[in-house]
């Protein structure tokens, strides 16, 4: 073969190579995956253990609450040397535990947002720059900070007295419930079957937190032809321990909903 | 048109004009409690005019009656008796319409109450009453008649009146235990067989110590006890009435025989009888003294127990290698092995329950009393001492007695409930081991 088909044979072999290639084989080629992000952990230094000294009581005080309105001030990345005091923004006050509190955490949010001090830092993206270059001759529009408990107020008066219990009220509750009533339980366990036994009883509370009925038994599950002596000891068991720590002592502003509730009793984590 | 499309519209808005609903009723699940024993109060049984009887006075039977309650709720280690002590004696009239009050500031629970009375014909009617303090309810009454030598029987029928009414479970305070006492040292020892009532009364030895006796076991009925002797060098089971005191030996086997247990209706006696090395399980039938044999193989089979509804037999075999628990039917057939683990398992028994069996396990050289299912599943250790072995049941099948030894050598017999709580010692006047515990008295 001559020099100069050898050169032809090359180039053209090259074209079909390039031809071929830029046919995108490359999608027929699974993909890579692309790494995750690294995430990044902060190193965080822990205290010493808190001693409890004396038995917390619980109490809808102590309940955790939707945070309070965000930080009066933005700090920018690096600090000010001659920075005005940040403004600062008048928090709106401690929501009522009667009004819903989602409404009120909604106001919180609504509230007028801080302005940023200028900053002449030198090597950082400057957000308060920016102000800069705002058009200053359009005034700002006034901003009133909104009276938010005359509208809770309204809020409170039109939906009705415990329509709605939060979910961290009832798991309050029920801590509170059950915290008073297991200690004086005491299930016959060593029973045949007793085991598989539970029983739901309803119960009735005054105001201030006594029996105004004696429990009500509601269904049993457990009891069979066989074990009807163990059922029964099992029933007055349960009964026993409500009669034995009452009266309870619960919210007094949750009494709507814990005048009437059934327990069930179930000694699951026992056997 | 546009009326059944406003229709339409207005059925689809319907269910939300109802309105939010009311917050729906709160369930509150109480997952685990307490083990504690429940407070009642035994003040002591008043009577109506104090009057002597071959027992003692009235009143002062009264405060030994509620006294022997007392004992045995608080022996049981599920109550804790508020006595005598505490409360003042009711008036006769308070049995029937009590005052709660001073009980209730005591925190107890529940109000055991009676009276004693003698009747012109010699008999004692003692009176039995248990009240819920809360509700101020009767849960139970009952009476009794008894001669004054039984007055102790009324008192434990009453507790077992209150016990099984409280708990669920039937009762075990009406019942004896029989055992073998142990004196003197070690290189001559004296074994005399002995019976007491479960509380350690009326105690009393059946045989002389002349000759080494082993292994007694309750008749479920007619007051009789198997147990082993070795008069004349030779071991044999010898079955005992206690009632009339009249002795037979079992069977004439030209070989060692070691004592089993009865069956339920108390017809059978099985036994393991050791023929050339090896031993077998036999089926002794009482009445008419015929025996079959239950096991064949060439391995020691031994210690044999009936279920309660007489279809199954545990039994202690080394057939596999070392001694291990096994259960078969009533006929001998499907044995199946039961007991894996650590260590060998022996001297089993089948709890009157039914739903667990309690043996020795064996691990090292340390002897535990456990309790296992009869599938196998769920093994238990109860105790955990030195030596404890040979477990027996309560009547209730709620309550474990064994012999304990301790490294000095003194052997005692303690009991333990089936939870593995109140390990108790039974009091007896000398060394004891090898008990059993027999069924309620009627």
């Amino acid at each position: 073969m001559t020099e100069r088909g050898a050169l032809l044979a090359a180039s053209g072999m090259h074209v079909a190579l390039v031809v071929v290639l830029s046919l995108g084989i490359s999608q027929v080629l699974p993909t890579l995956d692309v790494a995750p992000d690294v995430t990044p952990i902060e190193y965080m230094e822990i205290g010493p253990e808190p001693t409890a000294t004396k038995m917390p009581q619980s109490s809808m005080e102590a309940a955790p609450r939707d945070p309070g309105p965000p930080p009066a001030s933005m700090v920018p990345e690096t600090p000010m040397p001659q920075a005005p005091a940040p403004p600062v923004v008048t928090p709106v006050p401690a929501p009522d535990d009667r009004a819903p509190q989602d409404a009120i955490a909604e106001e919180a949010r609504r509230a007028p947002p801080p302005r940023a001090a200028p900053s002449r830092a030198k090597n950082s993206f400057d957000p308060g720059a920016m102000a800069a270059l705002i058009d200053k001759s359009i005034p700002d529009a006034p901003v009133r900070p909104r009276d938010t408990s005359a509208f809770a107020k309204s809020i409170e008066q039109a939906i009705p007295k415990g329509a709605r219990i939060s979910p961290r009220q009832v798991a309050t509750l029920e801590q509170a419930i059950r915290a008073q009533i297991a200690p004086c339980w005491n299930p016959p366990i060593g029973g045949a079957d007793v085991a598989e036994m539970t029983v739901v009883l309803k119960i009735r509370l005054n105001g201030d937190g006594s029996v105004a009925a004696p429990p009500e038994f509601v269904s049993q599950t457990g009891a069979s032809a066989g074990n009807q002596a163990y059922a029964r000891a099992f029933v007055e068991t349960a009964r026993r321990a409500v009669l034995r720590c009452t009266p309870l002592d619960l919210p007094a502003d949750l009494f709507a909903h814990w005048r009437e509730f059934e327990l069930n009793f179930d000694p699951r984590l026992m056997t | 048109m546009v009326k059944s499309r406003l229709m339409a519209l207005l059925l689809l808005a319907a269910p939300f004009a109802v309105g939010v609903p009311a917050a729906a009723q709160l369930r509150v699940d109480i997952t685990s409690g307490t083990q504690a024993p429940m407070p009642i109060a035994v003040p002591a049984f008043p009577t109506g005019a104090s009057a002597p009887t071959p027992a003692g006075t009235t009143v002062e039977l009264g405060r030994q009656v509620a006294g022997i309650i007392s004992g045995n709720l608080q022996g049981s280690g599920l109550f804790r008796p508020l006595g005598a002590g505490v409360f003042p004696v009711p008036g006769v009239a308070d049995v029937q319409r009590p005052q709660f009050g001073a009980f209730r500031s005591a925190a107890a629970q529940a109000l055991v109450t009676g009276f004693v009375t003698a009747n012109p014909n010699g008999t004692l009617t003692i009176g039995c009453y248990l009240y819920d303090v809360f509700s101020e309810e009767e849960l139970m009454r009952q009476g009794f008649t008894v001669t004054p030598a039984g007055w102790r029987r009324a008192a434990h029928k009453c507790s077992d009146a209150v016990y099984s009414r409280l708990t669920g479970e039937s009762g075990y305070f009406d019942s004896r235990i029989v055992y073998v006492a142990e004196s003197g040292p070690r290189t001559k020892r004296v074994k005399r067989l002995a019976i007491m009532d479960q509380d350690g009364a009326n105690h009393r030895f059946l045989t002389s110590g002349q000759s080494l006796v082993l292994m007694p076991r309750f008749s479920p009925v007619n007051e009789t006890i198997s147990y082993m002797s070795f008069a004349n060098d030779r071991p044999r089971v010898w079955l005992y009435n206690i009632g009339t005191g009249q002795q037979e030996a079992v069977g004439t086997f030209d070989s060692m025989s070691f004592a089993g247990r009865f069956s339920p209706d108390g017809r059978t006696l099985l036994m393991s009888v050791t023929r050339s090395g090896n031993a077998d399980i036999y089926a002794y039938d009482v009445g008419s003294r015929r025996s079959t044999r239950l096991s064949s193989s060439n391995a020691i089979d031994t210690s044999p127990s009936f279920s309660p509804d007489g279809r199954q037999i545990v039994f202690e075999s080394d057939r596999g290698g070392a001694q291990q628990l096994y259960v078969m039917n009533a006929d001998g057939s499907g044995a199946q092995r039961i007991s894996f683990g650590d260590g060998r398992a022996g001297s089993p028994v089948w709890s009157p329950r039914g739903d667990l069996i309690a043996f020795t396990r064996m691990v090292g050289g340390q002897f535990r009393i456990a309790v296992i299912r009869p599938d196998g599943s769920g093994e238990r250790l109860l105790t955990d001492s030195w030596q404890d072995e040979g477990p027996s049941w309560s009547p209730n099948g709620r309550v474990i007695l064994f012999s304990r030894t301790e490294r000095n050598g003194r052997t005692t017999l303690r009991s333990i409930d089936l939870t593995g709580r109140n390990d108790r010692r039974i009091p007896t006047p000398l060394d004891a081991s090898d008990p059993a515990w027999g069924p309620l008295l009627r």
